[in-house]
């Protein structure tokens, strides 16, 4: 018995780092955030703490700027999400290929992820620039050789302004989001590597095409890996801030095309210094998340397939 | 024997580990004798080494005080001080700006310092003047201002007593900086005309030859726009313009131009806007024109990509740029010859102005030991070596007027004058409100976004775009419009435009 206490508090204290960064880091902020929502604070001394019930979510009903912002990260989220997990299917389809130098390739196009944010960013607003962008150069240069061939012509026609352009703002960020979908291709390329090669054998065996093999049994198989990156892309779309923050200067660029949800949340509590608003909008943000995973985790039950399933 | 070693050995590396953890927090919790006096500040390389010569300066004069000196480093100072000071870690003495300084007072955060100047002053048997006039005596008026309360206390005589929260250390105006490289190659000479001629166009032309004389304490708007048109260049005729005449911008470089017109944002009493009339019209219409009428287009936007205004200025891609003396550590670092001008003034009424920006020093309420803590401030903004190190540096104005030699001497030949000038004659404070600053200028912002959008459908006249600024409902509920009628008149003419 005492042996088995001793070994109890071993445990207890080697999980102890751990249970205080939690508790102290994570639960007690959260809770305090749950609490600060029905309250009005500035944040500068808990003197202007007033506790206002429910004002702030009822605020946040009236407040166009936060519906626009929910709206602008909807259509982020549900444009950049599922274009997202296409481009990095197909990425890990090409890169699963067993080709001389394949592991450079699949090098190549992970390395935007362990490449700093902020450089990045930096880097497209130059590709997004309207004049001497590189993608505008791309676009006018493909332009002129389609009128050089003789198809159309270049009378009126200028590349989108991405980043002066209210239509164009969220398209940019969503091409730019492009940039980093090299961890959900590692997550596919992984899964495509445990496909069992009997079953496209089989497959083949039956006559089954190219792409019957890939919708019957490649998709299937990785649906798991699908579902994850779903789930996570969506979490990770709705809590956009960092390109769009740098991109924008802590804006929401031009008529607030690119007031992302989680950009307001940040101006609101610290520059505007209402955090009891923003923790509103946090909580709020919580929920519509939480729906949207729940929504997903149900759809799972009937798409995904997990071997040993019935 | 070999287990209750291990325990030993482990219990010594947990309490290690612990103190190693925590030491400093019961050490600042308690405050005592060996915690150093800690003052933050922030800013650039050269900045950080100025403060290790004001430091060592200080230390030299109070060794018996252990100061600590705690740089922030990147951006966002003030959230990061506003971080500090509730959570009750932030340092005693605090290096901060005008903007935001009130938000900060009202909240209890700062000592008032009126007290602690009084018993100066009687020892100095200089007790009778008004505290206002003996403090704007010695240091700029308009950063005494900002840092101080007029409002104050009610004496009782029925006056007000005058409060101060924050000692002036420096600060500086906007001008202009003309890049000398360009203005040599483009025929441009800074020099004095007859009275009454601000840009005079000379004979000569080809490369190199004289073809402007500009006298900048003289020149008007219509001269400005003369010079940078010409200046502005399109040197491969492929339609895109490789050396812009001015690379100007919103808000605070926009100022300017808008006070100078008679334009403003707030009433005299900084708790309600006043952003309408002709003039106010006529700089919206005069930026907008800038932007998008200008054949030249003397003000870029997008066409600067990630560039800033300082980049271009000394990259080439902008002959004249807008900015305070806080560039010049920046400019001489990278060795841009450059010469500093004056505003234009208005064609029709003749006034030039600019806006001023002051930082200042100020002891935190919770500061454990405010007379060390004042000391550092009295050595900081009323001493005059110490006034003298930030003079040196030339990255600001320093706050006592006496040490303002030290800087004009620091720089000669490059117009740095101009800054002291400006800063006695003709500089305004910045419209800010006692709350709300950040409101203030998101919406200034939006406005002037509005008034130059890229969508000629999207963008708006100077009244609609009046009309936009006061429909922003945030910022109306904290500064509500000093003239709510003319203020629903535009509102009515920014509905009625539908965009």
């Amino acid at each position: 018995m005492r042996a088995q206490a001793r070994r109890q508090l071993a445990g207890w204290l080697f999980a102890a780092p751990w249970l205080i960064g939690f508790l102290g880091l994570t639960l007690l902020p959260l809770i305090a955030s749950l609490a600060l929502s029905f309250c009005s604070w500035k944040g500068l001394g808990l003197g202007t703490l007033r506790f206002v019930g429910l004002d702030n979510y009822r605020r946040l009903a009236d407040d166009a700027t936060a519906l626009k912002a929910l709206g602008n990260t909807a259509i982020y989220a549900f444009t950049a999400v599922p274009l997202g997990l296409a481009v990095a299917l197909g990425l890990a389809l090409l890169l699963s290929q067993k080709r001389p130098g394949i592991g450079l390739f699949r090098t190549l196009f992970y390395m935007p992820n362990v490449i700093s944010g902020v450089a990045t960013v930096m880097m497209w607003t130059w590709v997004f620039n309207a004049q001497f962008g590189l993608l505008n150069a791309a676009l006018r240069a493909g332009a002129r050789l389609l009128v050089a061939l003789g198809v159309g012509s270049l009378t009126g026609w200028d590349p989108p302004n991405w980043l002066g352009d209210p239509a164009w703002t969220k398209p940019a960020l969503v091409v730019m989001s492009l940039w980093g979908t090299g961890g959900a291709m590692l997550v596919f390329l992984a899964a495509l590597q445990n496909v069992p090669e009997q079953l496209y054998e089989a497959a083949r065996l039956d006559g089954a095409s190219r792409w019957q093999q890939f919708r019957h049994v490649t998709l299937p198989q990785i649906s798991p890996a699908i579902y994850f990156n779903l789930v996570m892309g969506l979490i990770g779309s709705f809590q956009v801030f960092n390109d769009a923050f740098i991109l924008f200067g802590g804006r929401g660029g031009p008529d607030d095309s690119a007031l992302f949800y989680v950009v307001y949340l940040y101006t609101k509590a610290f520059q505007h210094l209402e955090f009891g608003y923003a923790s509103a909008l946090a909580w709020v943000l919580f929920v519509i998340v939480l729906a949207l995973t729940l929504l997903v985790v149900r759809g799972a039950r009937r798409l995904v397939y997990y071997e040993g399933d019935q | 024997m070999v287990r209750v070693l291990r325990s030993l050995v482990l219990t010594l590396a947990a309490a290690a580990a612990l103190w190693w953890l925590f030491a400093d927090t019961v050490r600042h919790q308690r405050g005592g004798g060996s915690a150093p006096l800690r003052v933050c500040f922030w800013g650039t390389f050269e900045e950080y080494g100025m403060w290790q010569e004001l430091g060592a300066e200080f230390q030299r004069r109070h060794p018996g005080i252990a100061l600590k000196l705690e740089y922030v480093p990147g951006g966002r100072y003030e959230t990061k001080i506003q971080q500090q000071l509730v959570g009750e870690s932030a340092p005693d003495v605090i290096v901060y700006q005008d903007e935001p300084f009130f938000e900060l007072v009202d909240e209890g955060n700062f000592v008032d310092l009126a007290p602690l100047l009084d018993a100066e002053r009687a020892q100095l048997g200089e007790a009778g003047e008004d505290l206002e006039a003996w403090l704007t005596a010695r240091y700029w008026p308009t950063a005494v201002q900002s840092f101080g309360d007029r409002l104050g206390e009610p004496t009782a005589g029925g006056g007000r007593r005058w409060r101060q929260f924050g000692m002036p250390i420096w600060g500086g105006c906007n001008l202009l900086y003309a890049n000398a490289a360009i203005f040599a190659r483009d025929g441009v000479r800074i020099a004095a005309l007859p009275a009454g001629e601000g840009l005079r166009r000379e004979p000569g032309s080809g490369p190199g030859a004289l073809r402007w004389t500009v006298d900048d304490r003289q020149w008007t708007i219509a001269d400005f726009e003369r010079l940078t048109r010409d200046l502005t260049r399109d040197d491969d005729r492929d339609g895109f313009i490789e050396q812009f005449g001015y690379a100007g911008g919103p808000t605070v470089s926009w100022l300017p131009f808008h006070q100078m017109l008679g334009g403003d944002l707030l009433d005299p009493t900084r708790t309600r806007t006043l952003f309408h009339g002709p003039e106010v019209e006529r700089s919206l219409a005069l930026f907008q024109a800038w932007r998008w009428d200008d054949a030249r287009r003397i003000e870029p936007r997008e066409e600067m990509g990630a560039m800033t205004q300082s980049v271009a200025f000394l990259c080439g891609r902008a002959a004249l740029f807008s900015a305070g003396p806080w560039e010049m550590p920046f400019l001489n670092a990278a060795r841009v010859d450059y010469r500093v001008m004056h505003f234009p003034r208005d064609n029709i009424s003749g006034r030039r102005a600019t806006r001023i920006t002051w930082d200042a020093v100020a002891v935190n309420a919770r500061a454990r030991r405010p007379a060390e803590a004042w000391a550092l401030v009295r050595f900081l903004t009323r001493d005059r070596a110490a006034q003298d190190i930030i003079a040196r540096m030339q990255r600001s104005i320093p706050g006592m007027r006496s040490a303002a030699a030290t800087f004009m001497a620091g720089n000669p030949g490059s117009g740095v004058e101009r800054f002291v000038e400006a800063a006695g004659d003709y500089a305004i404070m910045q419209p800010i409100p006692r709350h709300g600053w950040v409101l203030l200028t998101d919406a200034w912002m939006r406005t002037l976004d509005r008034v130059r959008h890229v969508i000629p459908e999207r963008r708006l006249t100077p009244a609609e775009a009046i009309g936009y600024f006061y429909s922003q409902g945030d910022l109306h509920a904290l500064l509500p419009a000093a003239d709510p009628e003319a203020a629903k008149r535009y509102q009515d003419i920014y509905r009625r435009s539908g965009k």
